[in-house]
């Protein structure tokens, strides 16, 4: 008796067993920890799980691979994450995988103390056999934009890419400028100016006055959002932030110059005189387009959303694109040179480590190497063909008018972070839209301006370099921010300057030009 | 109190000219300072009450519905998701951390009325934490250890524990005739039956001022919260206020959650009005139970600091 | 001579404990709380003496002595904290803390039962609304298209609308204004109350003697408050660097931290957004120290003085 209990024992165990491998894929389930958008996932009514390119990619991975992969997401809102990672992280709560660059801001040191403090496990030597995708795609990048999969310390880590339409000899990108001045035409015409006569700030001057006069509540929105202040400071031949004045090879801290002192002077004349909006430290790209939208804002400092704006909220109303304003003397485009972002740079955005804790971390690596794919990327990036994108007479990929309207479908059909390549396509082509007057950001992307721009974004610092950065440059910023916002509001006198320069120094400036110099210097070095 | 009216002033006509106009001003005053009280919040309530988009552009104080009047931003609050499970939450940790609170610190406060050999040792327990800190880390650490993070737990436990409460309900305590609970002892009630059925029914005054004051602390709290919790499903009214009212992007995802079908560009000029909207239907219910409530916790308060 | 009183104090806590056990049972929530949430924590200390990381437990992280004090007291932020949290408290001691008792004063003196009972009732509700509506809401009325510039607008000519939570010079009044629009009723009702416990007979005799209202007032009502005001003055500055950070956060901005960072933002900003805990654990254990210091030195002035004291 004992031995048949045992017999059927033995084979109730075994025959689950053995259907299981008849049958079944094999299942893994992954906790993975990303900070995603707010906006994104209350559109999504908090359900991550309810983004189609999800559902598309585990099964594509599943029809390939023959592995059902569950993915169960902890995800916390990008404003969220500077306070809660490192709480997380305290109570061992990182699950198995964290799909988001870890910085300095996100943990202390990281992303290479979240190999020291044995939170995650250096995949370095096991990419070659588990993901050679990505590694193809590695190779087959310019040496010095390779630099920036590293770590500091030499760890490989698996990063977004994208470098379209670069140059692979030099390396050289084609910046594009995608913001500038806009206004409402109606306004620019009852002012009595027109677009040729606004080349100073001078001249932008008396429009903003005359733009007053009519009765426009803001006739300059003060536009704090960096990206959206760069027209105005190029203007001045300055620069908010690290750049290299001339275009020659020295680094230099923008907000310390005489040049940007100028910039500021000039917006605290407009401030006094009520040509600026005065809740300009409280700016949200929301209010900036409601104002627009109410006609309460004349010139705004914009891109390409908020003329879609003025296009399909006011029937017929459109936005007209100012020349950059230069001051008088510096007229002359071989001096000013701009300091635009652009396009061309490693997104480090969507990064992936791995937990010690993770199982299954070699399928989990070639998991991740999926998206390293031109055919994946373009599902991440665009969608579902005839819903959210479609073909252009040239083959490319733009978004259908649909999916421009409803930001809802944005949310569900595309997924940024599922993409490996090719990134700069989804917001090149956005631009390149038929409802977007050519003409109207066409001559923001004038070529040359890329010459005094630093570009950060391929630096590969040593581990003291980046010990120093960590340790000075936040505060430093924040620092130059309560400045600018009292320059702003009361002016510049001599004390007052030598006071903020003095500080700056003694928050890091030294160590931090010094930092900067050094990795730049490595980069041309490669060059 | 009466008795001292009388007896302090005279009748109006016999008041001399300084005391006459000092009376006037004193009443102006007053109005002036309900006034100010009434005026922020009549503010908000018009603001709710307002169109959106009439608001939005409008300057100054909203003496009436701007606009005409629009219930619709009313609608769309009170079947918000977020709002509802807000408001359920904060309930919840207000009703049952209040309880606690009660518990904990009466039958602490008793312990330390009656003459006891340990009362000392036990006191000196209370006060030595004032001296010394650990701070959020090492309390995070200790809520992770016992596996209370992320639960609603220790949203009812933090701060159930008052040194304040206890010293004012030990006050009270003393404060009973020495005589009733002797001769509850004598007849061989244990403490437990005199605290439950001598001492709290003879207190409740007190008991009804903390137990406000542990209510409304539940209800202005967010920083628990936001430390200790992850989930949305238990985050109290609070720290949804704080993104609405506070963070402006939140703002922006609230209205997509109402405004699906407008513009996403549209739906921003609503932002005022859901503002306003959302204070509105946080605090009108306890403006509407106050008048209930204040007759009791004033006398309380009053017990409690006279003999305090 | 030893032993036998050792025996005895056994004794005697065996007995206590035997005809108490209730009692001492009654307790122990109270214990188990402060076992958990104030002595076990106390090992964190060791934090501000460390370079804690969070992955790591904290007893494994490298040791550097007073190395967060020192970057502190010698940064440039400390002095502004410092200035800044010492402002706020002392305006809130001047402004804050009598315009509740200088209402009950007032509200003393009315005559009619029932008009005194509505100004109570509508003066508490600021009580109850909860500090991010109300933080809320200011935001909303200072704001360039808001009340309180519309309001100025009238009376200014030429003033253009600002925000004016980005301006330093009104940070202060408008953080003590809207502290004292909050508590100025609730607040009153302790001093309602040691008003109304006066000596009626006082009054009586004060009236005889002829002395007005004010000499009234002067003589009579304000002795007789007296120990209820050392008492809540003491309780004050108990938390006298303690300014309600809770309501600064949620005012704040770069723009105005020169004026409004305060020894409690620093520590909730440096600490929780940019998980500095060994640094914000070291001034922390400064901060506290020191407002401990200066509770038990206002408690020592006030007994000398006025023979009132908490301990």
């Amino acid at each position: 008796m004992k031995k048949l209990f045992v017999l059927l024992l033995v084979a109730a165990l075994l025959l689950p067993c053995m259907s299981g491998l008849a049958e079944a894929d094999k299942v893994v389930e992954w906790d993975v920890l990303m900070p995603w958008s707010e906006t994104n996932y209350a559109l999504l009514d908090g359900d991550i799980t309810q983004n189609e390119v999800i559902k598309e990619y585990v099964r594509r991975y599943q029809e390939t691979y023959g592995v059902e992969v569950k993915l169960n997401f902890n995800v916390l809102s990008t404003t969220e994450v500077y306070d809660k990672f490192p709480l997380l992280v305290a109570g061992g709560e990182i699950g198995d995988m964290i799909w988001w660059n870890c910085n300095n801001s996100t943990y202390p040191g990281a992303p290479d103390t979240l190999y020291d403090d044995g939170l995650c496990v250096d995949v370095t030597d096991m990419l070659p056999e588990y993901a050679p995708k990505f590694m193809a795609m590695l190779e087959s990048t310019p040496d010095y934009y390779q630099a920036q999969y590293y770590t500091p310390k030499g760890r490989l880590a698996l990063f977004g890419s994208e470098f379209d339409e670069m140059n692979p000899e030099t390396g050289e990108v084609e910046l594009l400028t995608m913001v500038g001045p806009v206004l409402p035409t109606y306004m620019l015409e009852e002012s009595g100016m027109t677009k040729d006569d606004i080349n100073t700030f001078d001249d932008l001057t008396e429009l903003l006055r005359r733009l007053k006069d009519n009765g426009v509540e803001i006739p300059l929105h003060g536009i704090f959002d960096s990206w959206m202040m760069n027209w105005y400071y190029s203007g001045f031949g300055a620069a908010q932030s690290w750049y290299l004045p001339n275009g020659g090879d020295k680094v230099e801290w923008g907000p310390l110059t005489p040049e940007w002192r100028e910039a500021v002077e000039q917006l605290h004349a407009w401030y006094e005189e009520g040509l600026f909006n005065r809740d300009f430290t409280n700016f949200t790209y929301a209010l900036a387009a409601s104002g627009a939208l109410t006609n309460q804002i004349g010139v705004l400092g914009s891109d390409i959303r908020i003329a879609d704006i003025y296009a399909a909220q006011n029937e017929g109303k459109t936005v007209t694109a100012l020349h950059m304003p230069r001051t008088t003397e510096r007229y002359n485009d071989d001096i000013v040179t701009g300091c635009m972002g652009g396009a061309g740079y490693v997104i480090k955005y969507y990064a992936t480590f791995f937990s010690v804790n993770c199982n299954d971390l070699e399928e989990a690596i070639r998991f991740v190497d999926f998206r390293y794919d031109d055919e994946i990327s373009l599902l991440a990036l665009f969608g579902f063909e005839g819903v959210s994108f479609e073909y252009d007479e040239q083959g490319k990929p733009v978004y259908t008018a649909a999916f421009k309207a409803d930001p809802s479908m944005d949310a569900k059909y595309t997924a940024e972070f599922l993409s490996g390549k090719y990134m700069t396509d989804k917001y090149r082509n956005a631009m390149k839209g038929e409802i977007y007057d050519e003409t109207v950001f066409g001559e923001w992307s004038a070529p040359g301006m890329q010459d005094c721009f630093l570009p950060e974004n391929l630096f590969s610092r040593t581990v003291e370099e980046q010990d120093i950065y960590n340790k000075y440059y936040l505060n430093f910023m924040y620092s130059m921010f309560e400045y600018l916002y009292k320059f702003i509001q009361e002016g510049i006198t001599d004390d007052s300057w030598n006071e903020y320069v003095q500080t700056a120094k003694s928050l890091g400036y030294e160590e931090l030009v010094e930092v900067q110099q050094a990795a730049y210097d490595r980069l041309i070095g490669k060059n | 109190m009466k008795t001292n009216y009388r007896k302090k002033t005279a009748p109006w006509l016999r008041r001399s000219k300084g005391e006459k106009a000092f009376t006037v001003f004193n009443v102006l005053i007053m109005l002036v300072l309900i006034a100010i009280t009434l005026l922020p919040m009549w503010h908000v309530f018009m603001g709710s009450l307002s169109d959106p988009v009439s608001l939005f552009l409008h300057h100054g104080v909203a003496l009436y519905p701007i606009g005409g009047i629009s219930l619709d931003m009313y609608k769309n609050v009170i079947t918000d998701n977020n709002f509802l499970t807000g408001y359920g939450n904060t309930i919840f940790y207000a009703v049952f951390g209040t309880l606690t609170t009660l518990l904990f610190c009466s039958m602490g406060a008793y312990t330390l009325c009656r003459r006891r050999m340990l009362n000392n040792a036990l006191t000196t327990m209370l006060i030595i934490p004032m001296f010394f800190g650990g701070g959020l880390i090492p309390t995070y650490l200790v809520m992770r250890m016992l596996g209370l993070l992320y639960t609603r737990t220790i949203m009812i436990l933090m701060g159930s524990v008052s040194l304040y409460y206890i010293i004012v309900l030990r006050t009270a305590f003393s404060a009973l005739p020495d005589g009733l609970i002797e001769s509850a002892k004598i007849d061989g009630a244990g403490d437990f039956m005199v605290l439950f059925r001598i001492v709290l029914p003879l207190t409740k005054a007190t008991l009804a001022v903390i137990g406000l004051f542990s209510v409304v602390g539940h209800w202005n709290s967010w920083y628990t919260a936001y430390i200790y919790l992850k989930d949305d499903s238990m985050m109290p009214l609070q720290i949804f206020l704080r993104r609405i009212l506070l963070e402006k992007t939140a703002t922006q995802q609230e209205l997509n959650n109402f405004m699906s079908g407008s513009s996403f560009y549209d739906s921003m000029m609503y932002v005022d009005a859901m503002q306003y909207t959302f204070a509105m239907v946080a605090t009108l219910p306890i403006l509407v139970a106050y008048p209930f409530v204040q007759r009791y916790f004033v006398k309380g308060v009053m017990i409690g600091a006279i003999k305090g | 001579m030893v032993v036998n009183s050792k025996n005895t104090l056994k004794k005697r806590l065996a007995r206590d404990f035997k005809r108490n056990w209730q009692s001492y049972l009654m307790f122990l929530p109270t214990a188990v709380y402060y076992i958990i949430f104030c002595y076990l924590p106390i090992y964190g200390i060791a934090i501000a003496f460390l370079d804690y990381r969070p992955a790591l437990k904290v007893f494994s992280s490298t040791y550097v002595g007073l190395k967060h004090f020192a970057d502190y007291f010698s940064g440039m932020y400390f002095l502004r904290n410092l200035k800044n949290t010492l402002v706020l408290t002392l305006l809130s001691l001047l402004f804050e803390f009598p315009a509740p008792i200088i209402f009950a004063l007032m509200l003393n003196e009315l005559r009619n039962m029932r008009f005194k009972k509505i100004v109570q009732n509508i003066t508490y509700l600021p009580h109850f609304v909860s500090t991010v509506v109300i933080c809320g809401i200011l935001t909303m009325f200072v704001s360039s298209n808001g009340a309180l510039n519309a309001l100025i607008s009238l009376l200014v000519p030429n003033w253009e609308p600002t925000n004016l939570l980005a301006i330093s010079a009104w940070f202060r009044p408008l953080f003590i204004g809207s502290n004292i629009w909050q508590g100025f009723g609730w607040g009153s009702i302790l001093y309602l109350s040691a008003l109304s416990s006066i000596d009626a007979e006082l009054y009586e005799a004060a009236l005889m003697d002829g002395a007005s209202r004010w000499k009234q007032t002067l003589h009579i009502t304000l002795p007789g408050i007296l120990p209820t005001i050392s008492l809540m003055l003491i309780l004050r500055c108990g938390s006298i660097l303690s300014t309600g950070a809770e309501k600064i956060i949620l005012l704040y901005s770069p723009a105005i931290y020169d004026v409004s960072d305060v020894l409690d933002t620093y520590i909730f900003r440096e600490g929780i957004s940019r998980s500095q805990y060994s640094h914000t654990a070291a001034v922390g254990m400064a901060v506290h120290t020191v407002g401990l210091a200066i509770m038990l030195l206002t408690n020592t002035i006030s007994k000398r003085l006025s023979g009132n004291g908490l301990f």
